[in-house]
């Protein structure tokens, strides 16, 4: 088994390496770079900028040197843990994430952890009492779930408070705790504000995985191992949760290896819309600005996470499940 | 009262100005409650001693014109709040923090007068130009402002060929891009002059308001810089701090421009604090980047009419938001003071939630003309060329189009159509030029066939995300000239790609943008993509791109050399603007179509001093003058 994972950790380093040329060069692929994207950003605003102030931002951003060159600088600041600085940002692409990346796991965490405690249950009470009343409702409201996309779920809602209440659910803080550094009660003011966005970005995912317990459930239900069991009187309460509900929650580990970088990176779309500051934006607006420092570094740090992910679902998969062998079959 | 008191002032200033040492009993100036506890406290110098001798005074009529605003003497305190997307503060703040040298009331060029500078004058037939700096007039560290700052500005970093590698043609002899650098001439502690080989009156509206430069270009904090410039700190000196910051070895000149906020622009990255500046608030540190953090400039050199240093406003603080629709509902909400972000076609939204927000809509001028259509006058095609540069067959797509109906639909009627090119709705005048410059044969679809018997077509290729009025404009304007047989068709395309077809590969037909004339803040804003081989042509004497035809060259000289020689607001710019202005109606460069859009902006029903006509942008440059009623 040890040898196993570090054969797998080797595995990742060329495969890091070859993500890394292949992010950075699509970041820049599109038309022009970031200071034509800055530009016209400006002149948006109906104001324009001298060309010789151009140059300047030129030789500031290092964009007068050759793509090659630009990787190689990246890439050396990288093996030394500094991702560079944002062009975007014009500070250090550390201290953006610092900022961010806190905030983020929390809002996905809170967000798995909502999803499993809501549909689990209800999955599996679904698959038991199949067909009745309630399972109806649930698979009602699990495909409404499923097909609204959280951003317009995201923008209902919005409304909703705002002609209601008359107030802009929008943010992550109140505006007195915004700059205020951290205390109990800003604490508490986050808490207000964050079953908002929890409850929107974990609404599909509940309807989903609802819909993925109830599946795995019903099949094994039917296997002969649970009619014996039955047959022989093993009560039935201890029945399906020993045995079918351990093998049906199998799919939900093998999901931890897509989960770990999008607990990083947020969900961007209805952060964009509540204004949540969190990762997934960021990554937006770099890739959108062609600020291939910061988004190549996001990209990097999601396929790094991805890889790791990967290895450990399937870590635990072996170790949950005696089914499976890692290694090749022998003989 | 107020009256006696502004010639008071005045006449003070004048008597000053002249080197006479008679002056009045000490002047009483007030402060802010905020600072006045900090000067309690020590912390702070007194306010007489904060101020230069003669501050620049804030009256009815002085920043914004009097028929724009009922001035009034305002109170001390509140906090703005503002919004911003993106990464940096962007257009609101960039003109709420601009100072620069001169200014003129509004955005305008008359009369121009000093702002930063006491006095100006200009000898030599518009080529000397002598400045005064305020005496005592501090940087916001409460350093003095000294001609040393100048020479430091234009010498160590302008004529410094590795931090400017193009020397700015603003600053050349005659404003020409091949023009000699101006010469500075340091005179004594606050006198400097600059000048110039040929006429260049233009000069003073470069220091006034074009191009939004402020003082940064001729203005530097030189004891804060020159810790940073290797003629005052040795290299080896530089060599730690260039390596913090991520540049290669001995790239003193990209710590130097990373560490320089002098321009007004960049004075809202969060590593300017502590940058020391002119502007009415100063960026304080902040713990998150999501918001951004001004507080008042304890040494800003206005004051008003009373005697109230300015700005009256303590605080600014905006917020980060990530979608231009996020920011409307915090408007809606009540939770934004000030903003000039929105555009008309959100009038009825923003109208119908004044009250339950608390805000008040003024509709001002835009300070852009609404998006004429240009058709390219350079593109490579030469059956293309043959039928655009007939002056008839621009004449015809511009009576095409029905400016009432666009100015009605999409404007909610709050635009006039053009007066700078034939703009009645005749679409049988429309027709009969067609036919009369050969394009009268048909194809079965009904389309007009080019000389080369293919149905003629303008492509349009536009960029969608700019201005919320450019796609829709253009939709009808392309219904409008498939109505007169025109074959016309219509794509959004990228910004980036746009820029690349348009003005770096001339590939565009046709493209709807935004255009201005001479609105007092620049001077031509040109033809864009449409021109780009006949501009390089005139801008490389010849040398590049392709000879344009005589009209298009008189208009660029008018509009260039002409004008630049003159003195903003004289006689002779004047004669100028009419000539291009009669040369344009003529030959028709573009398709004009709307001017004088009106532009909500938003500002807190408690606001006071917010200008209830004008350009919109000009408020921005006011804000030092606003002030919340109790």
């Amino acid at each position: 088994m040890l040898s196993y994972i570090i054969r797998r950790i080797i595995l990742l380093i060329p495969l890091l390496f070859v993500l890394s040329i292949v992010s950075f060069v699509i970041i820049q692929l599109p038309p022009g770079d970031f200071l034509t994207t800055y530009i016209m950003g400006l002149e948006r605003q109906g104001i324009e900028i001298r060309e010789e102030e151009i140059a300047n931002l030129k030789r500031l951003y290092g964009l007068d040197k050759p793509m090659y060159v630009q990787y190689f600088i990246w890439m050396r600041n990288l093996l030394s843990g500094n991702l560079g600085r944002s062009l975007q940002w014009g500070k250090p692409v550390n201290d953006i994430l610092k900022e961010r990346l806190p905030l983020t796991i929390l809002i996905s965490l809170l967000t798995t952890l909502f999803v499993w405690i809501v549909s689990i249950p209800i999955g599996i009470y679904s698959a038991i009492h199949q067909y009745s009343i309630f399972d109806y409702i649930f698979t009602f409201l699990g495909f409404i779930g499923l097909s609204i996309p959280g951003f317009l779920l995201a923008l209902i809602f919005l409304w909703f408070f705002f002609s209601r209440f008359g107030i802009a659910m929008v943010g992550l803080f109140s505006p007195e705790f915004i700059n205020a550094p951290w205390s109990i009660a800003k604490v508490i003011d986050m808490f207000k504000h964050l079953w908002f966005p929890v409850i929107i970005i974990g609404m599909s995912g509940t309807a989903g995985l609802i819909r993925t317990m109830r599946g795995n459930l019903l099949d094994e239900l039917r296997k002969q191992y649970v009619i014996t069991a039955r047959a022989k009187g093993v009560p039935e309460r201890i029945l399906i949760f020993k045995y079918p509900v351990r093998l049906a929650i199998n799919p939900l580990i093998s999901t931890i290896g897509w989960m770990l970088p999008s607990i990083v990176s947020g969900e961007t779309l209805v952060s964009i819309v509540l204004n949540v500051q969190t990762v997934g934006p960021i990554l937006l607006g770099a890739v959108m600005s062609q600020d291939m420092y910061l988004a190549g570094s996001i990209t990097m740090l999601l396929s790094f996470l991805t890889m790791i992910g990967t290895l450990i679902s399937d870590i635990l998969l072996a170790w949950v499940d005696p089914r499976i062998r890692y290694g090749r079959a022998e003989g | 009262m107020k009256k006696f008191l502004v010639v008071l002032i005045v006449l003070s200033l004048l008597l000053s100005v002249f080197g006479s040492n008679i002056s009045f009993a000490q002047k009483k100036y007030k402060e802010s409650p905020m600072l006045a506890e900090l000067v309690k406290a020590g912390k702070l110098p007194p306010v007489e001693q904060r101020l230069p001798k003669n501050p620049f005074v804030v009256g009815p009529g002085v920043l914004i014109p009097e028929k724009d605003l009922k001035w009034e003497v305002g109170e001390y305190g509140g906090t703005l709040r503002m919004f911003w997307t993106g990464t940096e503060g962007g257009g609101d703040y960039i003109i709420i923090l601009c100072e620069p040298l001169l200014s003129a009331p509004g955005i305008s060029d008359s009369p121009i007068r000093g702002n930063i500078v006491e006095d100006f004058k200009v000898t030599g037939g518009n080529r000397v130009f002598t400045f005064k700096l305020r005496e005592g007039l501090k940087w916001s560290d409460g350093t003095p402002v000294t001609t040393e700052d100048v020479r430091f500005a234009y010498e160590d970093v302008l004529l410094n060929d590795k931090l400017t590698p193009v020397f700015p043609s603003a600053y050349r002899s005659g404003g020409s891009p091949t023009g000699e650098p101006m010469k500075l001439e340091i005179v004594d502690k606050y006198t400097f002059r600059l000048t110039s080989k040929t006429r260049y009156g233009a000069f003073l509206r470069v220091l006034t308001i074009e191009a939004w430069a402020g003082h940064g270009d001729l203005l530097k904090p030189a004891h804060y810089l020159k810790q940073f410039h290797p003629k005052y700190t040795p290299l080896e000196k530089l060599e730690p701090l260039i390596k913090k910051e991520g540049f290669g070895p001995g790239e003193w000149w990209r710590l130097f421009t990373a560490k320089d906020f002098s321009s007004h622009w960049k004075q809202s990255r969060p590593d300017s604090v502590g940058f020391p500046v002119l502007a009415p608030w100063v960026l304080s540190p902040s713990t998150t980047s999501d918001v951004l953090v001004y507080e008042r400039n304890p040494y800003y050199f206005k004051v008003d009419v009373e005697g109230n240093q300015l700005p009256y406003i303590d605080k600014i603080v905006g917020y980060r938001v990530q979608d231009q629709e996020t920011a409307l509902l915090k408007v809606l909400a009540g939770e934004i003071d000030f903003t000039r972000q929105s555009n008309i076609t959100q009038l009825p939204l923003l109208k119908a939630n004044e009250q339950k927000g608390g805000y008040k809509v003024y509709l001002l001028d835009k300070h852009t003309d609404g998006a004429p259509a240009y058709i390219s006058l350079n593109y490579k095609d030469p059956v293309w060329r043959k039928v655009v540069w007939d002056v008839r067959f621009r004449k015809a797509l511009s009576l095409a189009i029905n400016r009432k109906e666009i100015i009605d639909t999409i404007y909610h009627g709050l635009a006039e159509p053009t007066s700078w090119i034939p703009s009645e709705y005749n679409v049988a005048e429309a027709n009969r030029l067609l036919d009369e410059m050969g394009l009268k044969k048909r194809s079965p679809e009904g389309w007009r066939l080019g000389p080369d018997g293919k149905p003629f077509t303008i492509n349009f290729e536009t960029i969608g995300i700019w201005e919320p009025d450019m796609i829709p404009v253009n939709e009808l304007v392309v219904e409008y000239w498939k109505k007169i047989g025109i074959r016309t068709t219509l794509k959004q395309i990228d910004p980036t790609l746009w820029q690349q077809r348009g003005r770096e590969a001339n590939q565009l037909q046709a493209s709807v943008l935004w255009g201005a004339h001479d609105m007092g803040w620049q001077l031509w804003y040109g033809l864009d993509f449409a021109t780009v081989l006949w501009d390089q042509w005139y801008n490389t004497g010849g040398k590049q791109g392709e000879e344009p035809p005589l009209w298009y060259k008189t208009l660029k000289d008018l509009a260039i050399k002409s004008k630049r020689a003159a003195l903003p607001g004289s006689p002779e710019y004047k004669e100028v603007t009419r000539k291009i202005k009669e040369l344009e109606y003529k030959y028709i460069p573009a398709i004009y179509i709307t001017e004088k859009v009106k532009y909500p902006l938003i500002a807190s029903a408690k606001l006071g001093n917010v200008p209830t006509s004008g350009y919109a942008i000009a408020a921005n440059f006011s804000v030092e003058q606003f002030f919340f009623r109790k």
